[in-house]
């Protein structure tokens, strides 16, 4: 079997998002279901419960006070910060974090993903937009494709990676050398599959453009910006150590006032570290 | 911004163009923000085009980009080698000098 052909078998093989997500999900879009119904179906799986409270008690949410209880974070946060969280959580579940294929960790892969989400919400705050919900989850899902590869591949994706250092090229370009198929494109059929919405799957297939088809947006250009950022600040590893160029329009999409990218690394950093600790150590 | 209008063969490598160049149909061939170089000269002639503004000296207040010293771009020369087309990306190489020695986070 060939290395595509494998990908494709093993992402039609992973199971759906799990029942509470799903169950959420319709609870939370179902305009009429009340707080009291949805922290019923969050709080009956113990396990994540315990988790959003720990995801909604750290700084980047920036909440004064301490949420206890589902209902809580529902009210502070919101349903679709609430829903976000979960699906976070459900996600990074479905895959291996720990320990170490051929040499590269997936923590790191994770690590990377996680500092662009972070930053996605934090530039998304400093440019003054006022629907930030989606930022962090956008962010942490951008990359999905590479941890497909390293989870299914995970010995061709090494030699990828390999590939991207030696010739000192983009870890996007050395995937299409070697695996015949990049993460964008990977990550796109995992979208479909999961039935992730709209916005998330344009972030998954054109974060490197920061244009779709139908044009651009802030949610994207954003994205594009923290990617780089991420790279610059050595947050996790992304493939390869490259630092690209921003495409210039997106600078016009994302009003970033003179000081506010220096001023926010301070924020950042801490946010990250305290994201990956909940994320993927505990 | 304070800005002036030069010919082609005024361009001097580094000064930063404050409107698009166009081409006859409207389509931009040069983005505002854009550090000249001397390519460019014979770029813009190839094009056909006479006068372009930049922005003109005495303008430290301005928003947009400086150039980076040689030697420090030098050190980022591996992982990074662009140059700042406005203050956001002056900003991303500043950071890019901080954490150029620094691990993984």
């Amino acid at each position: 079997m060939n290395i595509i052909d494998k990908i494709l078998n093993s992402i039609n093989n992973l199971p759906t998002l799990t029942t509470i997500y799903t169950q959420l999900s319709e609870a939370i879009d179902d305009e009429y279901a009340s707080n009291q119904r949805i922290s019923q179906l969050i709080s009956s799986d113990q396990a994540s419960s315990f988790k959003i409270l720990k995801v909604a008690n750290s700084p980047l949410f920036g909440i004064q006070r301490k949420i206890e209880s589902i209902n809580q974070a529902l009210l502070f946060l919101g349903h679709a910060e609430v829903k976000n969280i979960l699906s976070t959580l459900s996600i990074v579940k479905q895959f291996n974090t720990r320990g170490d294929s051929h040499g590269l960790r997936p923590v790191d892969l994770w690590a990377h993903s996680i500092g662009v989400g972070i930053i996605s919400r934090n530039l998304a705050l400093i440019s003054g937009q006022k629907k930030v919900d989606n930022y962090f989850l956008a962010g942490v899902l951008h990359d999905i494709g590479k941890l497909i590869f390293l989870e299914f591949v995970p010995k061709e994706y090494m030699f990828a990676v390999e590939f991207a250092e030696n010739e000192n090229i983009p870890i996007k370009d050395a995937e299409k050398e070697i695996l015949k198929i990049d993460h964008t494109q990977v990550g796109q059929l995992l979208a479909e599959k999961w039935k992730m919405p709209q916005y998330i799957q344009d972030v998954i297939q054109y974060h490197h453009s920061a244009q779709t088809p139908k044009g651009s947006s802030h949610l994207l250009s954003t994205v594009h910006i923290s990617n780089i950022m991420a790279r610059i600040m050595r947050l996790g590893f992304s493939g390869d150590n490259l630092v690209p160029q921003p495409n210039m329009m997106v600078w016009d999409e994302v009003e970033i006032e003179k000081g506010d990218l220096i001023s926010l690394q301070e924020k950042i950093v801490n946010d990250f570290k305290n994201a990956v600790h909940t994320l993927l150590v505990d | 911004m304070a800005k002036k209008l030069i010919s082609v063969s005024e361009i001097e490598p580094g000064m930063v163009l404050t409107e698009p160049v166009k081409n006859r149909n409207g389509q931009i061939l040069l983005n505002t923000g854009i550090f000249l170089e001397e390519k460019h000269k014979i770029l813009l002639k190839t094009w056909g085009i006479g006068k372009l503004s930049v922005k003109s000296d005495g303008d430290e207040n301005s928003s947009s980009a400086v150039g980076f010293p040689e030697e420090k771009m030098l050190a980022l020369k591996n992982r990074l080698n662009w140059q700042p087309r406005n203050y956001q990306e002056n900003e991303l190489i500043e950071l890019a000098l901080i954490y150029i020695e620094s691990e993984k986070v």
